[in-house]
């Protein structure tokens, strides 16, 4: 895929091509040339324990009081674990050896504002607002290849590259390559708009060209929607490989429900976006990895509305044919109250950005180096997960 | 100091309508300042709107019709109370829309906007969607250039914000509502609060100054049918849900005195140093950049706690600072701020509650629908997003199809944006093969894109 600023310079400068060829080279990086990697951001903090109950925990009944899950409802996983009913897709992705659950995650965070939760996820820094670009948008940088959120803006994670985009179908009438070539020309002393312009042609072009069979109408940010769009992209293009989802309403402070409700909604439609991405993939789902993540957990227990406050350690998933699943993996922290994060929150014990580590090294294939230095700087300490995926 | 009709009007304004910068004249400064010294009105198309507790009826009425209407599984019955539910909400986007575009306090709409996405509630909830627009009349826009304390308390109390941020149901465990049920307490307003109204999350409190806090706003309630008190639809104390006793909030201890407790905490709130530095930092935000120089923030963060935190004064203030009139294009325009100041631009009257929220939609910003407690985002890299820019500019294409201009482009876009118009742009428009395309890239430029 030419960048069509490019493009349009290269017809115009025939005789010169070789000198004019796209700045960004398409050749393969070696190992991960076809690997696909889709991220699901769930955020308002989805309740962990909600999801991936602890039945065997012998504080559990206890502790979730009204909100706790009854033994013949869950979908069990091992003798401790479980996944809520509505996750029935996870639930055999996982037996098939194709997912893993990590629980008892979190980022470096640990104060409970969402949006500074948000942003330390995205940023991938120990602190809120310490970086303008998102952990991606730099792994971005360091590739030849395309990342897109299906979304109307770009969000923090993709940020500060070239090579970050975002596409959400639109009901208005299309805009023609004259115009578009005017709108450049226009821009040349607004490199955002510029920018963005020539991002949004990309993407539209993509859209355009293949898949899409005209845009869709009645876009809303439902994680089985947006799956559906992120499939088509990443199946017709092969420059794209990495896509970005956003999902809104798991911030459940009230009546967030055990087998019916907002938590049990949100739950659903993760499910059937993870159902839809397996088989619509086809056989790319083997050389794909899907990770599921919110900004961090909620309370063990029930607040005064049969809800959960913010809290702290929660959950995140990792599918894929490309994944070497069927593991919980988990330094259990346990859910009596001393063992909670300030006798509220599941205790922290997994670092989330071991997780990205994991997926960018031996999935996305990023050498260690570059991972420590230009991708999650400042962060040593924290050692990528080992063995997440088959090769 | 060159103070500019353009920058008045489209960088302080809901943009230029045509002969607006003509009229301002070089009078751009006194044109503001006039704005901020006169006592904010209810817009004429806001008027005839109903307030909270004749809205807060009329929608438990039509659920209990709709609920019975389920029961006796008549369908078109359902399908009619749901039509007057969406109805009713259409009203409250189209009325909203209309007073943003024919205002003559254009200054005073875009401060409605900013205090009302301050202090967002929003209808991602369906028992506060048919408040949304009362909540904006009735907390809001009376109090944005008085006192921010009275603002604080006013949008506290108001059942729109007790029922987006769930203080409704919250109980404390040991009031007597808490000892007899299984209800308890709820974090979510006390921390918002703290963190999106006040102090900022920066602002040097912690969990024991929520979880107290949401002590405190125990009881803080609105009145419904079924509690037999109050005027349904209204603010209602509860002093049975409220937890009694003095609690502690950032060192200080606030002993029990029902509501007022609440009032005395909301107060030394409104005038920490925190919080105005935090709305000061807003505020730049908002009207010069995402990254505003430090000493303006300083500036009024100072005005603000000299004037015990007088909005209308603090704006003053604001507006004589050099730095605002910088005649370098500022921030990107919200999709709100962009559909506006295009339909003021074109002069456009005719479209329908339908098409205006349509629109919305397509460009990411549906009316009274931010994603959150936060509100819709400020930064230019949201709002210059690769899909945004597209969208507008099919957008802009579809409304310059419609548009019905009386003069020529180029001299269209002088008027409108004056000063701020560049050579650049100018002869871009003028060479455009259409007067559907010259509007178009009017409306794409990065002039009008940019306030």
């Amino acid at each position: 895929m030419i960048k069509r600023r490019q493009f349009i310079k290269n017809v115009a400068a025939a005789g010169l091509a070789s000198q004019f060829l796209p700045r960004m080279s398409f050749a393969a990086t070696p190992g991960a040339s076809d690997r696909k990697f889709i991220l699901i951001i769930l955020r308002g903090a989805m309740d962990g324990l909600g999801a991936v109950p602890a039945y065997g925990d012998p504080a559990y009944a206890r502790q979730r009081g009204q909100i706790a899950l009854e033994q013949s409802q869950i979908l069990k996983l091992d003798s401790l674990f479980a996944l809520h009913p509505s996750l029935s897709n996870l639930h055999s992705i996982y037996r098939a050896g194709q997912a893993n659950i990590i629980h008892a995650v979190a980022s470096p965070y640990r104060a409970r504002s969402h949006f500074d939760g948000q942003d330390v996820l995205e940023t991938g820094q120990d602190k809120a607002f310490a970086d303008s670009s998102g952990w991606l948008g730099r792994l971005l940088s360091t590739q030849s290849k395309k990342g897109i959120a299906l979304s109307h803006g770009l969000p923090l994670i993709l940020r500060g590259s070239d090579n970050g985009t975002s596409w959400a179908p639109s009901r208005l009438p299309g805009v023609d390559d004259d115009l578009i070539r005017r709108l450049e020309k226009l821009y040349e002393k607004d490199p955002i708009l510029d920018h963005s312009l020539e991002q949004a042609v990309m993407a539209n072009n993509i859209a355009a060209s293949s898949m899409m069979g005209g845009k869709k109408r009645g876009f809303r940010q439902s994680i089985t929607l947006s799956a559906g769009h992120a499939v088509k992209f990443l199946k017709a293009d092969d420059h794209v490989n990495i896509a970005v989802l956003e999902s809104y309403g798991w911030d459940t402070h009230a009546r967030q429900g055990t087998t019916k409700g907002p938590l049990t909604n949100g739950l659903k439609d993760l499910d059937n976006g993870l159902g839809l991405i397996k088989k619509e993939l086809g056989p790319l789902w083997q050389k794909t990895a899907v990770a599921v993540v919110t900004e961090f957990g909620r309370t063990v227990w029930a607040n005064g509305n049969v809800g959960t406050d913010h809290g702290t350690g929660g959950v995140a998933f990792l599918a894929g044919g490309a994944v070497q699943g069927g593991r919980i993996i988990t330094d259990w922290p346990g859910l009596r109250t001393q063992d909670l994060y300030q006798e509220r929150d599941l205790y922290p014990t997994t670092d989330i950005r071991s997780l990205f580590k994991g997926i960018i090294r031996d999935h996305l294939m990023i050498k260690p180096d570059v991972i420590e230095d230009k991708i999650f700087q400042n962060s040593r300490t924290v050692k990528a997960l080992d063995g997440l995926f088959k090769i | 100091m060159k103070y500019s009709a353009s920058i008045a009007a489209n960088r302080f304004g809901m943009g230029a309508r045509p002969g607006d910068l003509e009229k301002i004249g070089d009078n751009a400064k006194g044109w503001l300042d006039k704005q901020l010294s006169t006592t904010p009105q209810m817009p004429r198309p806001l008027k005839a709107l109903q307030g909270s507790p004749t809205i807060a009826k009329e929608f438990l009425k039509l659920r209990e019709e709709r609920k019975q209407a389920k029961r006796a599984n008549d369908d078109s019955r359902v399908k009619k109370t749901q039509r007057t539910i969406r109805q009713n909400f259409f009203k409250e986007v189209y009325a909203r829309t209309l007073s943003g575009l024919n205002t003559d306090y254009p200054l005073q709409e875009r401060l409605a906007r900013f205090w009302a996405d301050h202090f967002t509630v929003s209808s991602t909830k369906n028992t506060v969607r048919p408040l949304v627009g009362a909540f904006e009349r009735e907390a809001i826009r009376p109090y944005i250039l008085g006192k921010f304390e009275d603002m604080l308390i006013k949008v506290t109390s108001h059942p729109a914000m007790l029922l987006y941020l769930d203080n409704f149901q919250s109980v404390g465990p040991n009031s007597i509502g808490g000892q007899r049920r299984k209800k308890g307490l709820n974090e979510n307003l006390a921390r918002e609060i703290l963190e999106l109204h006040t102090l900022g999350v920066d602002g040097g409190y912690g969990q024991a100054d929520v979880i107290a806090f949401a002590k405190v706003l125990t009881g803080w309630t609105l009145s419904l049918p079924r509690h037999k008190k109050g005027n349904v639809g209204e603010f209602l104390f509860m002093k049975r849900l409220h937890e009694p006793e003095t609690h502690q909030i950032l060192g200080k201890k606030y002993p029990d005195r029902g509501a007022k407790q609440g009032i005395a905490v909301l107060k030394d709130l409104a005038r920490h140093p925190a919080t105005a530095r935090f709305i000061a930092t807003k505020l730049a935000r908002h009207f010069i950049s995402d990254n505003p120089p430090e000493k303006i923030i300083t500036l009024l963060a100072q005005e603000f706690l000299e004037t015990d935190g007088h909005l209308g004064k603090v704006m003053k203030k604001l507006v004589s600072l050099e730095d605002v009139w910088q005649p370098q294009p500022g921030n990107i325009k919200t999709s709100e701020e962009f559909v506006i100041s295009a339909l003021r631009g074109l002069n456009v009257t005719e479209f329908t509650p339908r098409e205006i929220i349509e629109s919305m939609y397509e460009m990411g910003q549906r009316p009274f629908e931010a994603p959150s407690p936060a509100g819709w985002p400020y930064e230019d890299a949201h709002w210059a997003g690769p899909d945004m820019i597209l969208k507008r500019i099919e957008w802009a294409q579809a409304v310059a199809e419609r548009s019905q201009i009386t003069m020529p482009p180029q001299n269209l876009a002088q008027n409108i944006l004056g000063q701020g118009l560049s050579a650049h742009t100018f002869l871009s428009i003028q060479r455009a093969d259409s007067a559907r395309q010259a509007v178009t890239l009017l409306l794409a430029s990065p002039e009008f894109q940019r306030r």
